[in-house]
């Protein structure tokens, strides 16, 4: 039984984050539905006639299912060989690939923007992407189907967006697989053929990993933002069509349609997001340790170093992984010289110089870095301690036998995830800034949707931490007459302090390269963030030389701070974590 | 009822929920006494001891120590070694003592007793690295710092194989001897029980068999 301070403590933290999450939204649906006058049921049912809602729920579909399977295609036999094999450097290799997922999506978007520009490998090999001539256009010619290129484009940024979530998924499990489960299953009968060992043994091992990454990665794939925006600008997905017109909407008697499309678009999104989360929490719940695990060590020496196909496929896949990363950094010193003679391109560091200086109309990088620093520094302030105390008190209902209390405020804190980051912005730009105008003057307004976004992170990497934590170390903590401190420090905090660090290294990245909600609210220009830096530069006309190498050079910066907050949690992350995030 | 050994336990009852672990369990160990409990593995020995330690509450019965004033001085060895992997051996160890040492005299003590123990120049290792007698031996060395008047050894060389296991079985009494201190050891291997112990009890002695409720 929970003491009773201790329940009020945990009832109080969990009502403010139900409060702090559902607010926006509930304001934001209440506004719509005032603006519209119809209420949840009328919405839904005006859905199929809002303009262009059909159209964008097909493609959102549409992407986010080939991007899931392309991310299992991809992803599957990299996370195969590099848990199976003893590779040389295998923290660095891992460190590597799972870099993309924390990688902000507009340094993303530009990367693969400059891999299929008219400079490119591809190309110069025939394959426009981008204008989609030649091979592409007659393609889309052929088969009737408007922008293949940017679609083929869109789903494999998605996949190498979420190419982290399979391998942290499913990897550890295969590293620490003890590896006499195989040699049985190879002197039974039912497992003497390579198809008797997959359906007994490798799919039970992986296969709910395996799932549980995929629907993820359709999860994301599903609300994604900055990389629709710039990768498919002739379709819309319906993050981006609620983004497109979240401006014009909640105002009483002006565009109501926008309001409509909003409303129903906003409720569509909610229930498939939903479904999709309650998919991965239940698989997430099976991706258990069921199976018989060894120390990584044990597992990969008696499978020996990898060979030259294991090699080939990981060696491929790490080209894939750092390509648009690379693109961004050169493409910052690369600059376009138009001269009598034609254009050619030099470089230079004129693209840094003019980042590092801004102009009149942006700011430099380092104010935008310090703005970003600011936000993702009281982003953890606030998201570390209310994830921590949300994810202990999902523990504290597991030990004491509230399994569906525990499972409720489980889901409840995936939610703002089901509610995606233009629709958090949107909601607090239509609810609670149209109800209390005076926050607009509030500097750290920016803050309020990345608490709400990054808390369901910093939960989903303490709770497996908290739940590794055997009474046996507080038990023996007691019986060596240590103090209370000390107990709760030794039996307790040493076995968080790793995960603590991992969640406060990955709050920051999201705060840092969270867009959608940044760009819906971020309006007065003095308070851009590094990422609302990137898009403004990138979207302004490109015939001054200098925009897109000092965007690229905005990129770089933001790409570099991401890596280095990345390398401090994977320096804390313990062996075998394989919690996705 | 006053005592006159380390510890004297009557009528004591323990159940979860609604199955009985032990009831009517009596038994008492003088001073500087080892005594082993011999008894098949899940018939409530664990429990026992964890109630002796505090860990457990039991139900019904009398608890009584020697020095009921005061700390309760008791060691807990468990059947794994319990060794915290954010510290060194010699920091598993520290955690053991009662009273705070100056850094030099902590690892002198340290030093000493890991020698007592034929394991000198282990005290910067990792605890991942050692082996289980090993991890068990530093396990024995911190329970013994608290200078405990009785010591549990939860059938805490179980995991070892035949030669180590007697080793360090012999070796553990030679120590608990040498230091005036008492134990109970419980296990299910006999020439365990009577290579450690004075007197050996078989579970059935303390209490009759467990029912359910």
């Amino acid at each position: 039984m929970l003491r009773t301070s201790e329940t009020v403590a945990r009832t109080l933290i969990v009502l403010s984050y139900i409060t702090l999450s559902g607010l926006p939204f509930v304001y934001a649906l209440g506004r719509l539905q005032s603006v519209t006058g119809q209420n949840p049921i009328e919405a839904l049912v005006h859905f199929p006639h809002a303009y262009g809602a059909i159209d964008a729920l097909q493609f959102t579909v549409l992407e986010a299912s080939v991007s899931a399977v392309l991310t299992v295609v991809i992803g599957l036999p990299i996370a195969w060989n590099l848990g199976r094999y003893k590779w040389r450097r295998a923290s660095v290799l891992r460190a590597i690939f799972s870099v993309p997922f924390v990688m902000p999506a507009i340094v993303v978007a530009m990367g693969f923007l400059l891999l299929i520009d008219q400079q490119s490998l591809l190309f110069a090999l025939g394959l426009d992407l981008r204008t989609e001539t030649g091979v592409v256009g007659s393609l889309a010619e052929r088969a009737g189907w408007a922008h293949p290129g940017h679609f083929l484009v869109l789903v494999v940024a998605h996949a190498w967006f979420n190419l982290s979530l399979m391998i942290r998924f499913v990897e550890p499990t295969l590293a620490r697989l003890d590896p006499a489960w195989e040699e049985q299953m190879s002197l039974l009968g039912q497992g003497r053929t390579k198809l008797g060992q997959v359906r007994h043994l490798w799919w039970p091992v992986i296969g709910p990993a395996v799932l549980c990454a995929a629907s993820l990665s359709f999860l994301f794939s599903f609300t994604s933002f900055a990389l629709v925006k710039w990768l498919t600008p002739f379709n819309h997905t319906l993050e981006s069509l609620m983004a497109s017109y979240g401006g014009s909407a909640g105002i009483h008697d002006y565009r109501v349609d926008t309001s409509e499309i909003v409303l129903s678009a906003s409720l569509v999104q909610f229930i498939i997001l939903l479904a999709a989360l309650y998919l991965t929490s239940a698989l997430q719940r099976r991706h258990s340790s069921r199976f018989a695990l060894v120390s990584e060590h044990t597992s990969t020496t008696s499978r020996g170093p990898p060979p030259m196909k294991a090699r080939m496929t990981v060696y491929a896949g790490l080209v894939f992984a750092i390509s648009p990363m690379l693109a961004a950094l050169t493409a910052s010193f690369r600059v376009r010289q138009s001269n009598s003679s034609g254009t050619s391109y030099g470089w230079s560091m004129a693209g840094w110089n003019s980042a590092w200086s801004g102009d009149l109309s942006t700011l430099s990088i380092v104010d935008a870095l310090t703005n970003s620093l600011l936000f993702a520094c009281a982003t953890l302030a606030i998201a570390l301690p209310m994830g921590w105390l949300l994810a202990s008190t999902i523990r504290s209902l597991e030990i004491n036998k509230h399994p569906h209390f525990a499972r409720a405020l489980d889901l409840a804190t995936l939610l703002p995830l089901a509610i995606s980051a233009v629709m958090v912005g949107l909601g607090i730009l239509l609810g609670v800034l149209k109800t209390m105008p005076s926050l607009f003057q509030w500097d750290y307004l920016p803050v309020v949707p990345h608490v709400i976004l990054t808390v369901p992170f910093v939960v989903r990497v303490m709770l497996p931490a908290m739940r590794s934590v055997e009474p046996k170390w507080k038990e023996q903590a007691q019986i060596l007459g240590l103090s209370p401190l000390r107990t709760w420090y030794h039996g307790y905090f040493s076995f968080v302090r790793g995960p603590a660090v991992v969640a406060s290294s990955l709050t920051m990245a999201f705060s840092l390269g969270e867009f959608g909600a940044s760009w819906l609210l971020v309006r007065a220009g003095s308070w851009d963030t590094l990422s609302v830096l990137v898009d403004t530069l990138m979207s302004r006309p490109k015939f001054d030389p200098l925009v897109q190498p000092t965007a690229m050079a905005a990129a770089t910066v933001l790409m570099l701070l991401t890596f280095v907050l990345f390398f401090i949690a994977e320096r804390f992350r313990p062996e075998g974590d394989g919690g996705g995030f | 009822m006053k005592n006159e050994g380390i510890i004297n336990i009557s009528g004591l009852r323990k159940s979860f929920e609604q199955v009985v672990v032990f009831d009517g369990l009596n038994l008492w160990v003088g001073a500087n006494e080892i005594v082993a409990i011999l008894g098949p593995s899940g018939c409530g020995k664990s429990t026992l001891l964890r109630c002796i330690v505090g860990l457990e509450e039991a139900d019904a019965g009398e608890l009584l120590f020697a020095h009921e004033e005061g700390e309760k001085r008791v060691g807990y060895l468990f059947q794994q070694p319990i060794l915290y992997p954010h510290l060194n051996v010699e920091g598993n160890i520290a955690l053991g003592f009662k009273k705070k040492h100056n850094r030099i005299v902590r690892s002198k003590i340290i030093a000493a007793e890991l020698d007592s123990v034929n394991m000198s120049g282990f005290e910067r290792r990792r605890v991942e690295s050692l082996s289980g007698g090993e991890a068990q031996r530093v396990a024995l060395v911190r329970a013994m710092l608290g200078q405990p008047e009785l010591l549990l050894l939860d059938e805490p060389f179980s995991a070892l194989d035949l030669e180590s296991r007697r080793a360090i079985t012999i070796q553990t009494r030679d120590w608990l001897k040498q230091k005036n201190t008492a134990a109970i050891h419980v296990t299910h291997d006999p020439e365990e029980a009577s290579l450690i112990a004075d007197r050996v009890l078989s579970w059935s002695d303390l209490v009759g068999p467990s029912e359910e409720e």
